[in-house]
């Protein structure tokens, strides 16, 4: 058997003061049977618990002892009744005051309690209604923070927006801007229309659609130049941007006609001739 | 005790045993105080803890032929009656579990009102003892001795872990005797 595991488990702390379970009563009983290390340990825990309890040591009523003598002499082998109210008039006229005097004792904690408690109760309130409050506002303060951010957000987006717009502007009042218009090149798809602003200057090209059907989702449209009957490659171009702007695309020198194609997505090194959507002539 | 004892703690079983009436008074001199406080802090009321003590006084006369000497000094003996006898007269009353905690922190001060009144209470122990056995340590001796709470109700209350109320317990009991040491 393990002794130090009985001492150090705090069973023989919980048994003294009543609180092992009959199991384990039963257990350390017997492991005090069989170590005097561990009775000795039960003996020490019950001595600091008998000590403890005499604090608390309160003379009790006179009339107890008058009474427990006269059960003695009219006690046979009678059962244990515990003596009722059943006492000498006498003597429980002074338990009376005493029994008075706690009650008012008693009372007043009572009132005192009372007061605590509904303060308490209060102060939870207070306390409950200010932070729901202090909630209300961070939760406010949280969604204008928020939307400030937002606006300030949006705000850098419309002003680089307006910024390309001023730029845009500036470069189509320069004299040589050439606009290529590009018609439909296929009876078969009539009334498309997209162009591109040609600056030889500073060698931008911007391309804006006016009409292009939506390609299909694995298809791009392709932009070519086209230089003494050569196709050269000017990019691929999404609809969204192109028709809603001015998209910046490749500038080709020299070019004399400009023409789109659909491709597959990503662009081809060639232009799929029967695939040609819309085509313009660059003016002199 | 603190009154000398003029009689062994085998001569008092003795006569008891012999129903000596003379010894039995002797007896109740000097352990109606202890045993009374215990019965006391148990049911917290004076009335029923008179009857209680009465009660308590009348089992140790007619079964003193049942104290074994070999299991434990007559004291612990007795203490353990008025205890038990206490613990089942409040089980009776059917008191809540947080009316048990209730009254634990009212008889505080129902004590330091009468300790002026008791010359018999060691004043100086008794606050020694308050004061530095921190309140959870004196919460879970009282619980258990006096209220005759389970291990589990012990943990409800103090919220904490049911398999470390006996550690909790062991450690209470160190303290004490710790803070017995000083007095």
């Amino acid at each position: 058997m393990d002794v130090q595991r009985y001492i150090s488990s705090g069973l023989i702390e919980s048994y003294v003061v009543g609180l092992a379970t009959d199991q384990e009563a039963r257990e350390l009983e017997t492991a005090m049977a069989q170590s005097p290390e561990v009775k000795a340990a039960v003996g020490a825990a019950q001595l600091d618990m008998e000590r403890y309890v005499q604090f608390f040591s309160i003379a009790p009523p006179e009339s107890v002892k008058e009474r427990i003598f006269q059960r003695l002499t009219t006690d046979g082998a009678e059962s244990i009744v515990p003596a009722g109210g059943a006492t000498d008039e006498a003597y429980s006229y002074p338990e009376e005051e005493v029994v008075k005097e706690k009650r008012m004792v008693g009372a007043v904690w009572q009132y005192i309690a009372a007061a605590a408690i509904i303060g308490l109760i209060a102060s939870i309130y207070f306390n409950y209604n200010y932070r729901n409050t202090i909630n209300e506002w961070e939760n406010k303060y949280q969604a204008l923070l928020f939307d400030q951010e937002k606006m300030v957000a949006q705000q850098g987006v419309h002003q680089t927006k307006m910024q390309e717009a001023e730029q845009m502007l500036e470069r189509l009042r320069q004299s040589d801007l050439k606009m290529v218009r590009m018609y439909t090149a296929s009876k078969t798809r009539p009334g498309l229309l997209a162009t591109v602003y040609m600056i030889p200057r500073s060698e931008d090209a911007y391309l804006t659609v006016s009409n292009l059907p939506e390609p299909p989702a694995d298809q791009q449209y392709q932009l070519w130049g086209i230089v003494n009957n050569k196709p050269v490659d000017a990019g691929v171009f999404d609809m969204g941007d192109a028709t809603k702007g001015f998209q910046k695309v490749k500038y080709v020198p020299g070019a004399q006609l400009y023409a789109v194609t659909l491709e597959k997505k990503g662009g081809s090194p060639t232009p799929t001739l029967t695939a040609m959507y819309v085509a313009g002539r660059v003016g002199g | 005790m603190s009154t000398a004892n003029t009689y062994t703690e085998q001569e008092l079983v003795q006569g008891l045993q012999n129903h000596d009436q003379q010894i039995f008074g002797y007896l109740y001199d000097h352990y109606s105080p202890a045993l009374y406080g215990v019965v006391l802090k148990v049911l917290n009321d004076e009335t029923a803890a008179s009857d209680v003590l009465q009660e308590v006084f009348l089992k140790i006369w007619r079964s003193m032929d049942k104290y074994d000497t070999e299991k434990g000094r007559l004291f612990t003996w007795m203490l353990n009656i008025a205890r038990n006898t206490a613990i089942d007269a409040l089980r009776s009353k059917a008191h809540k579990l947080d009316q048990k905690i209730q009254e634990l922190s009212n008889d505080v001060y129902a004590h330091t009102s009468q300790l002026t009144v008791h010359p018999s209470v060691d004043h100086l122990g008794l606050a020694k003892v308050i004061e530095k056995l921190n309140k959870e340590q004196r919460t879970i001796i009282d619980l258990a001795y006096y209220k005759g709470c389970t291990q589990e109700e012990i943990a409800r209350v103090l919220d904490i872990p049911l398999g470390t109320v006996k550690t909790r317990m062991r450690n209470a009991i160190i303290q004490l005797r710790n803070i017995l040491k000083q007095i």
